[in-house]
């Protein structure tokens, strides 16, 4: 092993470096020689005779150093450069096949470096911490509520923090938005309040200024900010005089402490600045609303599994304390490195698994040409036989051209792979927002040069054994004979084309359920109408609008002079507009079915929505009426259920009954239901029907639950809305800011992204396939034809019917598919069930799918055999019969 | 000189340490008392045949004189090699002995 690796460096060195070997070798023999003299001289001799006769006994140096040199991978090297040589010319002879096998590898190579680039810009993307793999998310499970991971409640996270001894540290993160306020733009900010811990966790310091210092997590702290590099350069343009000067956030005065490095940015991209997680005495102590984002850093050299089994005894004790709430918390770990991408890596890897297939139908393609070519090849191959070549050299040659030609195949499909990737750019960044930038970096360029190798000795192998062997006495006059062994290779790429079948079926299989799954998609009803309807963001900070009534009034007044501008119809506001996966989750209690004791109270998305809002979005009222002005803070509490959560709790009629949120002896109070509306998909598009539960914004006066998304529906494009949107803001409060612009559809269209992106590439993949079969058994039957002209015109001079040498052409073919259809199949039986995760509404084994695949790939093999059997049926039956 | 016996040969110079190919020929000339007359220059494809075949291994050293020298090493495979090729030299000349002694 050891001297295959110093074998393999000395070849490389005399690849690279030919000249430091000769005079290596050269240094060498001059020594000795000096030597020899040297102990002549000492012996008596004059210089000059002593030099003549210690050449004498040294030998011709000339052609010992040529010697030494082929031993020292000089001779490999020109045996190399000689076969290149060779096969270059035997490439360019034959341009067609050369641009085919060419364009075939590039697609199959373009393909794999595509997806491996995307790959190593998610799953495989080094996490930019130190010691990553110590690094561990912590979440809370629910078993009686079912499967699932989630958020820590801050009294959990707290104890967890003080009693574990697995971690060195553990900390934690929550979402925040604040706005940029006393400048002329104000703007809203993407913040993370994060303990005071967490960039020590994370093993990151800030590039200038100061990290957080243990303590300042304390409500008394100082307010403090550590701004993200993006944002510090756009709104501040690098000015390193920041840090330390105070900034106003949310009208509050801020101090900068630090800027973060350019690369860093948790737990997401773009996020603009982090700030210390300060939690009151009351906030500290909750345990029922289930929202902070653990992490924690292993200590060195602890298990995960003995950490995992800490958490959960920790877990166990807090429920035997604190039964009412942490009946059924569990507490468990995932890896931070797991956690980043775990929603996409099925998709990622179904399609990692999608373009090796079709490399592999790309390889068999090549390896069929060249296989075509091989029996062509078989004088030469009996030629160099002759004049003394073994067959290991004979192998050594063929398989120097493939791998030439993968290698020339991964330049274009470096090239291809990039265009690729371009193309797609858009739907990668909607699909994979959190992705790093695609570069072409060192390890991608490692990856296909490796597969163009890997690839060469696939496809080289079988046609080089095949041309390489030559029938022991055979001679030049017996090439005729040689040749005639064109049966046996035809009977390889018979196999070839099967195995080509089977593979594309599996790849039309997966495509054609991610296909029906997207248009199943798609066909969702979301329960509301997006189009026309616009969606901006108005946050506005407590630290002003202190007492509720502010904020209504705000809300109030905004809404009255959206409605009055130009051109708009109507809006409304809620707290987190559709599909854009912000779920709120409330429990809630139901007059005379829950009872006191009740620990599993049902659970229902929660939106404040303001008058208007149902009408904006067009979700349909089904029964009992909207909200209206006079739903506010004096008349009596009311609410509006969605259908599924009207059907479930009161089969007979939902309204006038009545709901509280929270437990039946909670302090919240009764709320009447006044109405019933279509279900909204909140959480997405392929999110089941859950009970959703609206109140007027006058009746919840909870903060950070408060409606900041407008809706308008209107005839105006964006670039007319957004502006005057800004200035309808800006005419109540100077200081508010409004978030960018979208369209509804827009939002739909994005929750859709990632399905939308995995169809469309295996989709094409599918294609790519689908074409190079295509391509495959049009070569094998076109070749089995000219193969046969003879034959086919004895046929035609018995009197055999155009027709019927159609018809066996043909049959040729749907043989050769449907045996391809057939072992596929039980392929794509075994795979399909991998895509069971990312399909919505359709079984792995849908009928549609397998009856319509088949058909499709039978239907393409009769097209592909088509032209050469109108060629046999034209045959001259006299021309034939004379060919040679 | 037999085909392969140099082999043998620069293994069992190299079985005492470390020696630069100059050292070897002179070892071989001296050990033989000039019996054996190789041509100098031919040592040096055979060594670099030997550490392709990994049982030597080389590096640059300084010579005695103050010299950049190569200087080559048995391998643990080439230790292996010179025992084996010892034990089937003394079978040859043990069986060619027999017959020379025959009458």
């Amino acid at each position: 092993m050891r001297t295959a690796f110093r074998n393999f460096f000395a070849r490389l060195r005399a690849l690279v470096a030919p000249v430091t070997v000769q005079e290596d070798i050269q240094e060498e023999f001059r020594f000795h020689l000096d030597m020899r003299v040297e102990e002549y001289v000492k012996s008596g001799m004059s210089p000059a005779a002593a030099r003549q006769e210690a050449m004498r006994r040294f030998g011709n140096p000339t052609a010992l150093r040529d010697r030494g040199w082929d031993e020292r991978g000089g001779g490999f090297l020109e045996i190399l450069l000689k076969d290149l040589s060779y096969g270059l010319r035997t490439l360019l002879r034959k341009p067609l096949l050369t641009v085919t096998a060419l364009l075939t590898l590039g697609l199959g190579i373009g393909a794999n470096t595509a997806v491996f680039s995307v790959l190593s810009a998610t799953l495989l993307a080094p996490l930019p911490f130190s010691e990553p793999d110590r690094l561990m998310t912590l979440w809370e499970a629910h078993t009686t509520r079912g499967p699932g991971n989630v958020e820590f409640a801050p009294a959990n996270y707290l104890d967890v923090r003080r009693q574990s001894r697995s971690f060195e540290a553990i900390g934690a993160w929550l979402e925040t938005r604040v706005n940029l306020t006393g400048v002329a733009e104000p703007q809203r900010l993407s913040g993370m309040l994060v303990s005071d811990n967490l960039f020590r966790i994370l093993g990151v310091s800030p590039r200038m200024g100061r990290d957080f210092l243990p303590g300042e997590e304390e409500e008394k702290a100082a307010p403090a900010a550590i701004l993200g590099h993006g944002f510090w350069q756009r709104r501040f343009g690098s000015d390193p005089a920041i840090v330390g000067r105070s900034i106003q956030l949310d009208g509050q005065g801020v101090t900068v402490v630090g800027i973060m490095p350019e690369y860093f940015s948790f737990p997401t991209k773009g996020i603009d600045l982090w700030m210390p997680l300060r939690m009151g005495p009351e906030q500290a102590g909750g345990r029922g609303d289930h929202y902070i984002h653990v992490i924690g850093r292993l200590r060195d050299g602890m298990e995960r599994s003995q950490a995992q089994s800490e958490l959960q005894a920790i877990a166990a004790a807090l429920e035997d304390q604190y039964p009412r709430t942490n009946d059924g918390v569990e507490m468990c770990l995932v890896p931070l490195t797991e956690y980043a991408f775990s929603e996409e890596k099925p998709a990622l890897v179904i399609l990692f698994g999608a373009v090796a297939l079709v490399l592999l139908i790309g390889c068999t393609n090549v390896a069929n040409l060249l296989l075509t070519r091989a029996s062509e090849r078989g004088r030469e191959m009996i030629l160099r036989t002759v004049l003394g070549a073994g067959r290991g050299r004979l192998l050594r040659q063929l398989i120097t051209e493939s791998l030439l030609l993968a290698l020339v195949g991964g330049v274009v499909g470096l090239f291809l792979g990039f265009a690729l990737v371009r193309a797609l750019g858009t739907y990668i960044a909607e699909a994979l927002p959190q992705a790093a930038e695609i570069s072409l970096d060192a390890r991608l360029l490692a990856y296909t040069l490796g597969i163009s190798l890997l690839t060469g000795v696939v496809f080289g192998l079988i046609p080089a054994l095949k041309a390489s062997r030559v029938a022991p006495g055979a001679s030049l006059r017996g090439v005729e004979h040689q040749l005639a062994g064109g049966q046996r290779a035809a009977r390889n790429q018979k196999i070839l084309v099967v195995a080509q079948f089977a593979l594309a079926f599996v790849l039309l299989i997966g495509s054609g359920l991610l296909i029906r799954s997207f248009a199943n998609l798609m066909a969702v009803d979301p329960g509301f109408r997006p189009d026309r309807v616009q969606v901006v963001g108005v946050e506005v900070p407590f630290s002003k609008y202190t007492v509720p009534e502010a904020r209504w009034n705000f809300q109030d007044q905004l809404l009255e002079r959206v409605r009055s501008l130009p051109g708009v119809e109507s809006a409304g506001m809620i707290s987190f507009v559709p599909l854009t996966r912000s779920s709120v989750f409330f429990s809630f209690s139901v007059e005379g079915r829950s009872s006191p004791g009740d620990m599993d109270l049902p659970q229902a998305i929660y939106r404040v929505v303001s008058p208007g809002y149902f009408q904006t979005m067009a979700i349909a009222l089904l029964q009992g009426r909207h909200f209206s002005s006079t739903d506010n803070e004096s008349a009596p509490r009311v609410a509006i259920t969605n259908r599924t959560m009207a059907t479930r709790f009161w089969p007979e009629g939902a309204i006038g009954r009545r709901v509280k949120i929270g437990a039946l002896d909670s302090p919240n109070q009764w709320m009447t239901i006044v109405g019933t509306v279509a279900d909204v998909r909140h959480g997405g598009l392929d999110a089941g029907a859950e009970p959703q539960l609206y109140v007027p914004n006058r009746q919840d006066s909870r903060g950070f639950i408060a409606p900041s998304e407008v809706v308008v529906r209107s005839n105006l494009d964006t670039a007319t809305l957004a502006p005057a949107l800004r200035r309808v803001v800006k005419s109540i409060d100077k200081d508010q800011p409004i978030s960018g612009i979208e369209t509804m559809e827009a939002i739909v269209s994005r929750s859709v992204a990632a399905s939308r992106f995995r169809t469309l590439l295996l989709g094409l993949f599918a294609g790519i396939a689908l074409a190079l079969c295509l391509i495959g058994i049009y070569g094998v039957v076109s070749y089995g034809v000219a193969q046969q002209t003879r034959e086919i015109g004895l046929h035609m001079a018995l009197g055999a019917e155009p027709r019927k040498i159609v018809g066996d052409v043909l049959r040729r073919g749907l043989k050769l598919s449907l045996a391809g259809v057939a072992i596929g199949s039980l392929f794509a039986v075994a795979l399909a069930r991998f895509l069971r995760a990312i399909l919505f509404q359709v079984e792995p084994l849908d009928i549609t799918v397998f009856v319509s695949v088949p058909i499709l790939l039978v239907l393409v093999a009769v097209a592909a055999c088509y032209l050469p059997a109108r060629r046999a049926a034209r045959l001259d039956p006299s021309a034939a019969l004379r060919m040679e | 000189m037999l085909q392969g016996t140099l082999d043998m040969l620069v293994l069992k110079a190299l079985s005492r340490g470390a020696l630069h190919g100059y050292d070897i020929a002179r070892w071989i000339q001296q050990t033989s008392e000039d019996a054996l007359q190789v041509e100098e220059g031919s040592l040096y494809p055979a060594l670099y045949r030997m550490e392709r075949r990994g049982w030597i291994e080389s590096r640059w050293g300084v010579s005695q004189n103050n010299r950049r020298a190569r200087y080559y090493e048995l391998t643990q495979t080439g230790r292996q090699q010179l025992r084996a090729e010892s034990a089937n030299w003394e079978r040859l000349t043990t069986a060619i002995g027999k017959i020379m002694q025959t009458a």
